[in-house]
């Protein structure tokens, strides 16, 4: 660099001559990102969800076979300490996924 | 369009609209753009994207500009936030080498001085951006703020959200090493 290093003239010639960044799209591709995020409205948004919900509730409900999963379920449970060992590692085995998953995010 | 500052940010809060947005994205995306060049050792891409960012962040927040500081002082504190931000993030992830190819490119191309053209007409605009690059985040910040935009102390002060004795050492310091860098720079080219 052979030019002069004061730094505060350095500065006056470069304000002096701070070129015009041409647009070429840049603002397009604001608006279009803006545009994208703001996509359907929190009511709209919240409306299909709950829509979406009910049907999948009415097709489970008239679907699911609950008496033969009812029957299924134990009428007791016995503690023991491989269950309780058992339970203690599928816990961490949930936590390590959801501390994975909110680290990767 | 001939409207103030405030009249398109209005328009924009009260009336939701896209023109005025628009047209405020067109007044300052030329000054942002630079600015954020200049204070990523112009590494383009990366300029621009945080340009893009800050405009979004700043349409998602307009509601709550007072009108107290330019608006352009408001952009820059986001911009500046943003800048701090993705500069932690690459950090960290250097540090715990997760860097991916194209990231790593982002955060090392405006590092490599063997990477600009020379004798063009941002030549000066660029190596001053590649001198500046060597000086802390805030120094650069507060001396682009204060020599270049010509930001008062107080001004600096708010968009850095920093004490303004912290702006005066910063910009005094700040000086000093950019003079040592580009003295360094002087005495490589007539060696």
């Amino acid at each position: 660099m052979t030019r002069e290093t004061d730094i505060d003239s350095l500065f006056a010639q470069l304000r002096s001559a701070e070129p015009c960044i041409q647009d070429r799209g840049f603002s397009t591709q604001v608006l279009l990102e803006l545009e994208q995020k703001a996509g359907l409205s929190f009511f709209k948004d919240a409306l299909i969800t709950m829509l979406f919900t009910l049907i999948g509730c009415l097709l489970s409900y008239a679907f699911f076979p609950i008496a033969e999963f009812v029957v299924l379920l134990p009428s007791s449970i016995h503690i023991s300490p491989m269950s309780l060992l058992t339970l203690g590692g599928a816990v961490a085995l949930a936590c390590s996924a959801a501390y994975w998953t909110l680290k990767n995010d | 369009m001939n409207l103030t500052d405030q009249a398109l940010i209005d328009a924009v809060v009260k009336e939701d609209s896209h023109r005025a947005f628009a047209e405020l994205v067109k007044r300052y995306q030329s000054p942002l753009r630079y600015s954020l060049r200049q204070l990523t050792g112009w590494n383009e891409a990366l300029a621009d994207d945080l340009a893009q960012e800050t405009f979004s962040k700043a349409q998602s927040a307009l509601s709550s500009f007072q009108g107290k500081a330019k608006f352009s002082s408001w952009l820059y504190r986001i911009a500046y936030n943003l800048m701090l931000s993705h500069f932690r993030v690459a950090r960290n992830r250097e540090l715990t080498g997760g860097l991916t190819g194209r990231e790593e490119q982002s955060l090392w191309l405006s590092k490599d001085h063997e990477a600009i053209v020379p004798n063009e007409p941002l030549q000066l605009h660029r190596d001053l951006a590649q001198a500046m690059n060597h000086l802390s985040d805030n120094q650069r910040m507060a001396l682009h703020l204060s020599l270049h935009r010509e930001c008062t102390q107080r001004e600096i002060s708010d968009i850095m959200s920093i004490p303004l004795g912290t702006v005066k050492t910063l910009i005094a310091r700040g000086k000093i090493s950019l003079r040592e860098q580009l003295a360094d720079w002087k005495s490589r080219d007539t060696s």
